[in-house]
């Protein structure tokens, strides 16, 4: 119920998918980094973003469930955003044995690592503006 | 529960970093032995390569991607079961980092050296020495070296990142 009432009003769960996304995807990139030699290799990618884009777009149309066997029409709920795994199709070898190239990896590691503590802060931020409403103090900066 | 969460991304980049280690264990078997003319099977010493696999793990896939799958639903006793459609997922997969299947000797022929002082020349003066290049071994050498530091900067950052998680 505090769950219902509280948290999911807040930005909590865009912040939670995006840090569950930003793990898979360090996870993908330490697995193509890990792979870099292996010869036939294929890369591994993550599909997050345009997801929670189209699930929180208000503009578009979005069918309403009455039965819990009722199938999404239009924008998916933002609790179906899941990050995917995925093959992308790159027939291109950077490397000469597979299609990994090592400099976008580390730049995605990098690009990766900030987006997760970005996450980590706006949650924490979230945390205590609940915390000052429950106390009804303000923020302590 | 499987370890997928926080510690999996770890464990793929120690992957990397064994395989590398055995990569460069290999090459400073092949240093070292560059110039060895007799071993315990007989002629020379021959070059060892290891072969790196991409190790995958179906366990994951399930736990990673929820699929969206149609279900009949039941309403009455009489109905039949309709159980959720399986959709393909070989598009789906997802690695669990890397492991070496072998180590291999070059097959390439050794190099014949003019030595007829060399106990183990042959009749013509010619000794067999290893079929290694050492400059081969050389550039072989930096590529595995640059691999285990990509390895350890992902291994790093998804430990930052584990620690990071700590602070929310």
């Amino acid at each position: 119920m505090l769950e219902k009432m509280l948290l999911n009003k807040t930005n909590l769960p865009v912040i939670t998918r995006a840090m569950d996304a930003a793990m898979l995807r360090s996870r993908t990139i330490s697995n193509n980094i890990a792979n870099v030699t292996t010869p036939g290799y294929r890369r591994v990618e993550v599909s997050f973003e345009e997801q929670l884009r189209t699930a929180l777009d208000r503009t578009r149309l979005q069918g309403s469930k009455t039965d819990s066997q009722h199938l999404d029409i239009g924008r998916k709920n933002l609790s179906d955003v899941n990050a995917e795994a995925y093959h992308p199709y790159d027939p291109t070898q950077p490397s000469g044995v597979n299609n990994v190239d090592i400099d976008m990896e580390m730049a995605k590691l990098a690009e990766t690592q900030i987006m997760y503590n970005y996450a980590v802060k706006f949650g924490q931020g979230v945390f205590k503006k609940i915390n000052a409403a429950i106390q009804a103090k303000p923020i302590q900066q | 529960m499987p370890m997928s969460g926080i510690f999996s991304g770890l464990e793929i980049s120690a992957s990397g970093m064994r395989a590398q280690r055995i990569r460069q264990n290999a090459i400073s078997s092949n240093l070292a032995n560059a110039e060895t003319s007799r071993t315990a099977d007989g002629g020379p010493y021959r070059r060892q390569f290891v072969v790196f696999t991409a190790d995958s793990d179906q366990r994951d896939i399930r736990l990673l991607n929820k699929e969206p799958s149609l279900q009949g639903a039941q309403t009455e006793g009489g109905h039949l079961p309709i159980p959720p459609a399986n959709f393909p997922r070989d598009e789906r997969f997802f690695g669990n980092g890397v492991s070496v299947v072998e180590i291999r000797e070059d097959s390439r022929p050794p190099k014949m050296v003019y030595d007829p002082a060399h106990p183990d020349a042959d009749e013509n003066g010619y000794v067999a020495m290893p079929n290694v290049n050492i400059i081969e071994e050389m550039t072989d050498m930096i590529a595995a070296t640059r691999a285990y530091e990509a390895n350890v900067t992902a291994f790093n950052a998804t430990k930052s990142m584990a620690m990071q998680a700590l602070q929310l």
